[in-house]
């Protein structure tokens, strides 16, 4: 698992997630598109069922309407008949009420069958017709009775005419129902047709739904899975990440250790062979006092020139430089050690009054101040920080120090020191003074190890001063910067990472 | 100048100085002797060479009974810690009340408590500067004087 393939996988997130966004997006679109289809098509069908129901009651009403008629024409001929049999008047009732409902009964017929015409003209033209033979001969009958008696009138219907009429009557009629009968027939078969495609269209539809329900549930599981994954990685890259950073800082603080350590032990080993220059270089002076002595004792003349000069000039001057280098080496060894031991400190952060620290600094210097006829003022208010007692301490004098030492001769120093908030998070402290200034090229110079800047080498001093301070403020996790010209001063910049409110 | 030999109930102290340094080990004789002790000084340059003398090649310390020393003792020595060596001599009956003294560079605290807490009768550090050594010893070689030494029984 590269770091390569990690960060590409990390990239084409946003593309997996907007192409299943996608997807979810067109199976929703294709599902409801397909549910108005079904919607459609069912509104479409239970129309047309609905035409079908009023085509079937059509032809029930137009069936109804022909046994009617015929029922109607048999109403008037039992009229006929009861009439003929008894001679009663009231006998003739069902016969007048068949005459006037006939009429309107025909007229039903006739309207009914305009719509579809399923009885042709000529057949419903023989139907009047027949109608028409049928009630004269009835009337026929009943005049007869009326007027020549019973007799002749059963002669009438003895002729035949009067059944012969009513099967043919019954005949057309048989034919009307028979064809209400067959389209009623083929009606109820579409009907079947159109419930059984419903059903069909239905048992489709619920597919087309289960089907898409599956796809979309599917595409939103996948969705899930792959932001699941995503967050997985990122959890896994976070941790590898973190572990990576943990790695890196206890190798960090490994290394460091190591270096306080060798420095430690590499200062304290140089101590040793130290002791034992500066203390047999002091026993050779003490021997070479005695030897001078006993050498006055024999007088110059006796030990002769090369030997006197010797005791009295160059082995004293000899010893005098092996000391004045071993107590500069123990000087350095000394700083250093003090660099190990600041760096193994524990820092101890407290809330701390600039003023008063730096008040504290300048009473330490008074004497330096004094003798280099300095005048040091520092701001009246300064912002508190949250920082390591110790260590500001030794920043600031070592600054104040430094300005005081390098001032220009024969110029009254003048050394200010100010305070300010640098954004929200900074805190920036300026130690100025008109001394003689840092040329450009030794600015960085300046803060390393055992380095001093040109200007500097006639003053006392191992260069070690700036180093500590540059040391200990990062160590406090601030810098420090210079800004000078040579010849015109210098500005020191502290800065101090604001830690409290 | 006062020259004294520091002894218990007339029999001389031998002092026994570990040091694996030749010149702090000369430099440290010299201004004990300055400061008037007469006494035997036996220099070790290793720890093991110390305790074979102390406390025999057995380590019982059986042959330090009858003796009357003194220690010195360097903490930094090439094969053992001087530490080691404390916690041998005031861990063994006979040699435990022999007095130690530890004479190092070592200023740290750490190591000058750990020191006391084992049983180290004075701590002494070698100062770097040479004026200091010298008044150092010469100071603690007249302290010797005034010191009574036990017997090893």
């Amino acid at each position: 698992m590269g770091p390569s393939w990690q960060s590409d996988r990390a990239l084409s997130m946003p593309l997996i997630h907007s192409i299943a966004g996608r997807k979810t997006i067109r199976s929703m679109i294709a599902g409801g598109a397909v549910l108005l289809v079904i919607v459609a098509v069912a509104f479409g069908l239970v129309e047309l069922t609905r035409h079908q129901a009023v085509q079937l009651r059509h032809v029930y009403d137009m069936r109804d309407s022909a046994l009617r008629i015929f029922s109607l024409l048999q109403d008037a001929e039992t009229g006929q008949r009861g009439f003929l049999l008894v001679g009663r008047t009231v006998y003739l009732d069902p016969y007048e009420n068949a005459l006037r409902d006939l009429e309107a009964e025909f007229e039903r017929f006739i309207r009914l069958n305009e719509a579809d015409r399923e009885i042709s003209d000529e057949d419903l033209r023989r139907l009047l017709e027949l109608k028409r033979d049928k009630l004269a001969e009835l009337g026929e009958t009943l005049e007869t009775i009326k007027g020549r008696g019973r007799d002749e009138a059963l002669d009438i219907v003895k002729s035949d005419r009067g059944i012969k009429i009513m099967n043919e009557i019954r005949a057309q009629i048989d034919k009307i129902v028979r064809v209400a009968d067959d389209k009623k027939s083929f009606l109820l078969l579409k009907q079947d047709e159109i419930a059984s495609t419903f059903r069909w269209i239905n048992i489709a539809a619920a597919g087309l739904i289960v089907l898409f329900a599956v796809i979309s549930i599917r595409i939103v599981n996948r969705h899930v899975r792959d932001i699941l994954d995503a967050r997985n990685e990122l959890d896994a890259l976070n941790h590898s990440l973190e572990q990576r950073i943990a790695d890196r800082t206890a190798e960090l603080s490994r290394a460091n250790d190591e270096i306080q350590r060798f420095t430690y032990v590499v200062t304290h080993d140089l101590r040793a062979p130290l002791v034992n220059i500066m203390g047999f270089a002091s026993e050779l002076g003490r021997d070479l006092a005695l030897v001078k002595i006993a050498a006055h004792k024999i007088g110059v003349d006796a030990l002769g020139e090369e030997a006197s000069a010797a005791i009295d000039r160059d082995m004293p001057e000899s010893i005098g430089f092996i000391q004045t280098s071993t107590t500069k080496m123990d000087r350095l060894i000394n700083a250093i050690l003090k660099l190990s031991r600041d760096g193994r400190r524990e820092l101890n952060f407290e809330r701390i009054d600039m003023r008063a620290l730096l008040e504290n600094a300048k009473a330490a210097l008074v004497r330096q101040i004094g003798e280099a006829n300095a005048e040091v003022e520092i701001a009246p208010s300064l912002p508190s920080v949250v920082s390591d007692r110790f260590s500001l301490e030794q920043v600031f004098t070592n600054l104040l120090d430094n300005a005081v030492k390098y001032l220009k001769p024969g110029l009254p120093g003048r050394i200010s020191v100010q305070g300010f908030y640098e954004g929200g998070d900074a805190i920036i402290f300026e130690v100025k003074d008109n001394g003689r200034g840092i040329a450009p090229h030794d600015q960085e110079r300046v803060f390393e190890m055992f380095r001093r800047s040109g200007a500097a080498q006639d003053r006392p001093g191992e260069g070690i001063g700036l180093a500590h301070v540059r040391h200990a403020l990062r160590r406090l996790g601030g810098e420090i910067s210079v800004v000078s010209e040579f010849g015109q001063g210098a500005t020191f910049r502290v800065r101090i990472p604001n830690k409290g409110t | 100048m006062r020259v004294f030999t520091v002894s218990t109930n007339g029999a001389p102290v031998t002092i026994i100085m570990i040091e694996d340094d030749d010149g702090h080990a000369r430099l440290i004789e010299r201004n004990i002797r300055r400061a008037g002790v007469c006494n035997e000084i036996i220099p070790f340059i290793s720890g093991e060479s110390a305790l074979d003398y102390l406390l025999g090649a057995d380590r019982s310390g059986r042959v330090a009974v009858g003796r009357q020393l003194l220690v010195l003792l360097d903490l930094n020595l090439p094969d053992m810690s001087g530490i080691d060596i404390l916690v041998k001599l005031k861990g063994n009956v006979h040699t435990g009340r022999c007095p130690v003294i530890i004479l190092t560079t070592t200023d740290d605290q750490n190591d000058i408590q750990r020191c006391y807490d084992l049983g180290a009768n004075v701590y002494v550090t070698k100062p770097v500067n040479y004026e200091s050594f010298s008044n150092a010893i010469i100071q603690l070689g007249l302290a010797l004087a005034i010191m009574k030494i036990p017997e090893i029984g």
